[in-house]
């Protein structure tokens, strides 16, 4: 027994060798995933539609209250710029020349110029309406120009909608409340809220919070996609670590009663306790951070009772971080061997064709689970065969973990895999070693051989 | 009755028959030399005497008793020095000679004071990572591993392939050491220094064993080997 002990010392120190190795693959990967990441954000953001240029021409300063009239203006075309619907396609640019603008648009630099007209705020307040003038080009008109008319009969709606309320309340508070500046009060809290209500389009949409019911937000959902991807790119660095040893070494090793499927399980677990010094470390502040900077528990919400004074939920939170670490243990575990089953399975060829099969099969099987995009966009056979995959169980785990909703099914799956991994590593060693011309299963069966294939 | 007796050992790769019928013989204290031809089974013949691999048929007697029936004999009786050496290349020297001594009755301490390892010359280098090792001071570690039992027969294959004639004068002067404190040696070689040390030789062509008689030169043994 003690040489087992002294091997799997051994593999572990062996391990922690490379420590520093994995580290900055694993700092090297997160850092490419996340360029990846943002190029990718700024790319979509390059190849959208251009966006329609609309000039806005504030008037003259010929009265005396209208830089507040501009102030105004300006504020509704904001809050109109802020609309998701409307920003999309619209940007609004403030002109002070009208002649410049007209002229621009027959350049085809504006789609529409809006010219407000004077008193056009205090038009509206006293019922009065002076309307703005919105000038498209005589000719060439397309659908662009079609939709921003859309867009203004939209808003001109919602803005005929917020005055007809407020001439409604008007004429209550006229009828009823005869104190003074009740009038004036009550007009410009109405105006405040129905321009508000009906520019402010979220109000119309109903917001679900899917994070209470377990459910990864999409934050958590790519930094559990992110961690299981670096996860298993990083293994890529520890070729060396999980190779099968070298057939000399094997058969020596074989000699002392210690199968080869026994000497990789061993590799995987010291290679399993390196990252997970590294992930555990990892979790465990992220999660402490919540305390000091709650914006963190958008990421990791299984703490998230720490932000709370509630000692209960406090409490909840610690159970939370104890059993993300023994899943996080057990994901590690998953990954790692997959890893080793892969370099079992060709690394003895040759140590690069071992790191393109594992670089091979984590990318499709990643692509396939869902993790670079979202599976309601792949095929429905896909979606079918990821159900079976590692890399889903690995993915799902991680977002458990994260979110503090780790579910027992899901770490028995993931240390199925495991075992499954190491058990195929196991066999393979075995057929390897008999192909080889090996043999004396008796020999080590009396030699206490422990392998997890007997 | 001799140490080690093997008799009519048989030994196929898929339809390739690499011994038909090896029989020898060696005694306690003795040095042993098998020369042949490079694939002729020197090294398949090594591997079955070590328990690495089985023979098809045939037997093995070490010590009186089979290791084909109670294989823990092998591991009692045998040290194998492979041509490749079986170490752990990113662990230390001393690492890799913890693994092996961890279940030996001597003590790692007291010899790379005064033990095997010292005479190897290995405790000058005792933390040294192995792949920063020369070629001969990996030979010297396999070894020291093989010797951690201190087992009574120490099989070789060639052990001076590659290695200088430092190397290659520390190694045959500790073989040497370790017969006269009544070790037996097996060894494959091409080096007519190291078949120096046997006291009888063995031709393995077509996969059987013919005994030479007394000590050929060199020219006399490739005039054997190429069967001129």
């Amino acid at each position: 027994m003690k040489k087992y002990f002294c091997l799997l010392k051994l593999q572990i120190k062996n391990a922690f060798l490379t420590l520093p190795k994995i580290f900055a693959g694993t700092l090297i990967f997160s850092v490419v995933l996340c360029a990846v990441a943002l190029g990718a954000q700024a790319a979509d953001k390059s190849s959208g539609a251009p966006k329609m240029q609309v000039a806005v021409v504030l008037p003259d300063d010929k009265y005396q209250n209208m830089r507040d009239e501009d102030k105004y203006v300006r504020n509704a075309f904001e809050y109109l710029g802020q609309i998701d619907s409307v920003k999309n396609v619209c940007e609004f640019v403030f002109e002070a020349d009208e002649v410049k603008a007209l002229e621009d648009l027959k350049n085809e630099i504006y789609t529409a110029v809006v010219v407000i007209p004077e008193r056009f705020i205090s038009s509206i307040m006293n019922g009065e309406n002076i309307p703005a003038r919105v000038i498209f080009k005589e000719s060439g008109v397309n659908v662009t120009s079609s939709v921003f008319q859309e867009m203004l009969r939209a808003g001109a709606s919602d803005l005929s909608t917020a005055q007809a309320g407020i001439y409604a309340v008007d004429d209550v508070v006229r009828a009823l409340i005869n104190q003074n500046g009740a009038l004036e009060k009550s007009n410009a809290h109405m105006n405040s809220m129905y321009m508000s209500f009906c520019l402010d389009r979220n109000i119309y949409f109903e917001n679900i919070s899917a994070q209470d019911r377990g459910q990864p937000t999409a934050l958590q959902f790519y930094t559990a996609a992110g961690f299981v991807a670096v996860m298993l790119l990083t293994t890529l660095v520890c070729a060396s670590l999980l190779a099968p040893d070298e057939q000399a070494l094997a058969d020596a090793f074989w000699r002392r009663g210690i199968s080869g499927g026994l000497s990789q399980c061993m590799k995987i677990l010291g290679v399993t306790l390196v990252f997970y010094s590294v992930y555990a470390v990892m979790f465990v502040l992220a999660s402490l951070s919540v305390m000091r900077f709650p914006e963190a528990a958008d990421i990791v919400s299984a703490a998230d009772g720490f932000r709370t004074a509630d000692l209960s939920k406090a409490a909840a939170s610690f159970k939370n971080i104890g059993i993300g670490l023994v899943a996080l243990f057990v994901l590690l575990l998953a990954v790692i061997s997959m890893a080793g089953m892969a370099y079992r399975l060709l690394g003895g060829f040759s140590m690069v064709s071992g790191v393109l099969f594992l670089f091979f099969i984590s990318v499709v099987m990643m692509f396939a689970s869902g993790l670079f995009i979202p599976s309601e966009m792949l095929p429905p056979a896909v979606v079918k065969i990821a159900a079976f995959l590692p890399t889903t169980w690995f993915f799902r785990l991680c977002a458990q973990i994260l979110t503090g909703t780790v579910q027992a099914a899901c770490v028995l799956a993931n240390a199925a895999y495991a075992v499954f991994f190491m058990a195929v590593s196991s066999v393979v060693s075995r057929a390897l070693h008999y192909r080889n011309g090996g043999g004396h299963s008796t020999y080590a069966k009396s030699n206490g051989v422990m392998s997890i294939d007997e | 009755m001799s140490l080690i007796e093997v008799k009519s050992v048989a030994k196929k790769y898929g339809r390739h028959e690499v011994l038909k019928d090896v029989s020898f013989y060696a005694n306690t204290g003795e040095c042993v030399g098998i020369v042949g031809a490079n694939g002729c089974g020197k090294s398949t013949l090594l591997k079955i005497l070590s328990g690495s691999i089985k023979p098809d048929s045939g037997s093995l007697v070490y010590d009186g008793a089979d290791p084909l029936k109670n294989v823990k004999i092998f591991e009692r009786l045998i040290g194998y020095v492979p041509q490749e050496n079986p170490l752990m290349t990113q662990l230390s020297v001393m690492d890799n000679l913890k693994f092996w001594y961890c279940d030996s009755s001597r003590s790692l301490k007291n010899d790379l004071i005064n033990g095997a390892p010292a005479m190897l010359g290995i405790s000058t280098y005792a933390d040294k990572r192995v792949d920063r090792l020369s070629g001969g001071q990996k030979k010297r570690l396999s070894i020291a591993c093989a010797l951690a039992k201190q087992p009574p027969v120490l099989i070789m294959d060639e052990p001076g392939a590659s290695l200088d004639i430092v190397c290659k004068e520390d190694i045959k002067n500790y073989l040497q050491r370790y017969m006269q404190s009544g070790g037996t040696v097996i060894l494959t070689s091409h080096e007519q220094t190291e078949l120096e040390l046997c006291s009888r030789m063995y031709l393995l062509k077509n996969g059987t064993m013919h005994e030479l008689d007394g000590h050929p030169g060199a020219a006399e043994l490739k005039s054997v080997i190429m069967g001129l």
